[in-house]
This record gives structure tokens, C-alpha cells and sequence, in this order.
């Protein structure tokens, strides 16, 4: 006989796994067909021992066990902040979500203090710049401190005027008075 | 059995924190969750402990079941987590993948529900040779097995509570009944050669 039923169809249908229509179609082959019987009795005895094994009644006290152990549950909060921590305790994705969103905002608190330091750094030494520029001098191109210095020599000193007045005839150390 | 509206109104009887509700619930799903364990485990003491275990859970945390229908496939699928759990702790221990250990050598007698001589089939060593075979199979075709055929659920019921597809748990129990019949005809064929009659 062609078209056997395939052996995991007949564990299904052994199962009652089936929908009507195929559940039918297989009965009347295994009717008609010795070989696909044989495997539905095959499978079917092994079934069956375990389907007739003895089911075990739980011990009596195991209720007295689970009884004691709800009796040491936790108690329900009372009050106006009930809705808040029960919903809390009951669901740990609600707590990793809270802890991402805390750390999220942690995160952004501290980039936020962050920038506004270093705005009020730059707004200062963009100040001090200012001050700077304001003590200088009008000429502030010109401008040469060590011309005006009251340790050298006037003649002598080689950068008065902005320029050196020496040649190179000696060093500019070889003409301070002492 | 009760009804699913029965099961709905002490759930939510249960919910509202009535312990008549909660011993209604132990009442109803015990005896299949016990058995359940007991066959995947193969110890009447790691059952108990996994029972009580499964109940605290499923009590406890009652209110987050917002469909009452699923108590039982919810109950099923929280014992079946405690058995995982409890492989791995067994694997990290003594690095066993779910062997044998704490298996019962005996059916215990004195708690049997239906004692009727002609139903009951066999002896005890047939008994224990069941539960020998259901320990060989590997977990993942243990469970189903023991849920669609020795506990008589749909597959669909079934594929709620492991998580996998109706189809892999079709091959899967199918692949278990292969693996069974297989050990059973060995032995069967053992026995009748040795002029037992296990029947």
C-alpha cells in the first residue's frame, strides 16, 4: 500500500493531537494498512505502561510546609504609597528600569555641570584677557620694558630704541657699568 | 477537576487574599504538579521540596497573573523553571548533567490514588523500569513526554509551558516514544525470555 502514515503523524493521533478530518483519514488507513497498524500497537503498548502508571498522592503536610511558609510573606504596604511599592516589589523589570533611568540622569546631570564650568572658565579668562589688553599701553606695538629698565645703560644697552646699536662689536653684557 | 470558572473565581478570590482560595488552588493542581515532578526527577523527596517550592512561588506572586485561565500552564511552567534551576545547581555541584542522584530504589505504596489490580498494571520492577527510562531521556523530551502522554495534556497546552513551537514539541514527543518503545521492547523481550510474565 502507498501514502503510509508517517510515524510522528501516528504519535500525534495516538495523542488525539489531531485535527478530525486527518484523525479520520489515518484511522481508515491503519484499518487497511498491517504495516502502519503494527507501528500504532508498538507505539501504543509503550504508551500505554507509562499512561497506566500509579499517580502519587503529595504527603499531607506539604500544605502545612507551604501554609507556614505564605504566613511568613512579607506584609502589604498600607497607606498612600502602597500603589508605588507593591507594583515596585512585584516586578524586577520596573526596578532596571528605574536604575537605567537614574543612571541615565546622573549621566546627563553631571555633562550639564560639566559644560557650565567650563563656560564660566572661559567667560573668566576671556575677563582677565580684557583686563590685559586694557593696562597696555597705547603704542602697545612699540612697547619694550627693557628699554625703559634703571639697570642699564642707556647708551649701551643694546635693546634700547628696539634695536641694537653695538654692531655686534661686543657683548651686550661687557658694557654694564658696575 | 474543577471548571475554568471555578479556577477564575479563586484566582481572583486568591488575589484579593483569601487563604481559603490559596489551599483551593493547592488543592486543585497538587496532585499533577507533584506527579509531574516526581516523574521528571525520579525522587519522591526532591518532589516535595520542588512542590512546596513551585506553591510558595505561584502564591506569592498571584496577583502578577493577569489571566486566571493560565493558572494551570503558569503553576506548570514555574515547576518546570524550579526542576531547570535545580539540574543546573546539581550540574554545578557534582557536574552531572541530570543524573541520578536522590532517584527513589521503590513506588512507594502507601500514597497510591488507584489501587485497582487490574488497572495498575505491572510489578514494582516494571514501575521502576519506567521511571529508568524516562531518566534516560534527555530532559528536553522527558518533559514533554511525561506532560502529553502520561499526563495527557495537548500539545498545546504543552507548548505554552516549555516555550517551543507545537511542532518541536510534536517531533519531540514523538522522538521520546521512539526512544521508550525501543528500551520497553528490550526489556519486554527480556522478561518473557526469562518466563516472567510482567502483564
Amino acid at each position: 500500500m502507498k501514502n503510509h502514515v508517517s510515524e510522528d503523524q501516528i504519535s500525534a493521533w495516538l495523542d488525539r493531537q489531531l485535527d478530525s478530518d486527518v484523525s479520520l483519514r489515518i484511522e481508515k488507513h491503519l484499518e487497511c494498512c498491517p504495516s502502519c497498524d503494527r507501528i500504532r500497537a508498538e507505539l501504543a503498548a509503550a504508551s500505554n505502561l507509562f499512561r497506566e502508571m500509579e499517580a502519587l498522592a503529595p504527603p499531607a503536610h506539604l500544605w502545612t510546609r507551604i501554609s507556614a511558609g505564605l504566613q511568613q510573606m512579607e506584609p502589604e504596604p498600607v497607606g498612600w504609597f502602597a500603589g508605588l511599592v507593591v507594583p515596585f516589589r512585584q516586578r524586577s523589570w520596573l526596578r532596571a528600569e528605574i536604575l537605567a533611568f537614574a543612571t541615565v540622569v546622573i549621566a546627563c546631570g553631571f555633562g550639564v555641570f560639566r559644560w557650565s564650568a567650563m563656560q564660566t572658565e572661559r567667560q573668566q579668562l576671556a575677563a582677565i584677557d580684557r583686563a590685559y589688553h586694557s593696562l597696555l599701553p597705547q603704542n602697545a606695538e612699540s612697547f619694550n620694558p627693557f628699554a625703559t629698565s634703571p639697570w642699564f645703560n642707556t647708551e649701551s644697552n643694546p635693546f634700547a630704541n628696539g634695536t641694537s646699536e653695538t654692531g655686534g662689536k661686543s657683548s651686550p653684557g661687557s658694557q654694564v657699568k658696575r | 477537576m474543577k471548571s475554568d470558572s471555578d479556577i477564575r473565581k479563586l484566582v481572583q478570590d486568591a488575589q484579593a487574599g483569601n487563604s481559603e482560595a490559596f489551599e483551593g488552588i493547592y488543592g486543585t493542581f497538587a496532585t499533577r504538579i507533584y506527579n509531574f515532578l516526581y516523574r521528571l526527577l525520579g525522587s519522591r523527596e526532591e518532589a516535595e521540596d520542588l512542590t512546596q517550592q513551585t506553591f510558595l512561588i505561584a502564591l506569592k506572586q498571584l496577583k502578577t497573573l493577569r489571566d486566571p485561565g493560565q493558572l494551570e500552564s503558569w503553576v506548570y511552567r514555574i515547576a518546570r523553571n524550579e526542576v531547570y534551576q535545580k539540574f543546573r545547581r546539581r550540574k554545578l555541584d557534582s557536574g552531572e548533567e541530570d543524573g541520578a542522584a536522590g532517584k527513589d530504589s521503590a513506588e512507594p505504596r502507601e500514597n497510591r490514588l488507584h489501587a485497582n489490580p487490574e488497572k495498575v498494571l505491572l510489578n514494582v520492577e516494571l514501575g521502576q523500569k519506567l521511571q529508568a527510562v524516562l531518566d534516560g531521556l534527555p530532559i528536553k523530551l522527558r518533559e514533554v513526554f511525561i506532560l502529553a502522554v502520561v499526563q495527557e495534556m495537548s500539545y498545546r497546552d504543552i507548548s505554552a509551558i516549555v516555550g517551543r513551537s507545537l511542532l518541536s514539541v510534536k517531533t519531540d514527543i514523538y522522538r521520546a516514544r521512539l526512544t521508550a518503545r525501543a528500551e520497553l521492547g528490550k526489556y519486554l523481550n527480556l522478561e518473557q525470555g526469562a518466563g516472567i510474565d510482567s502483564q
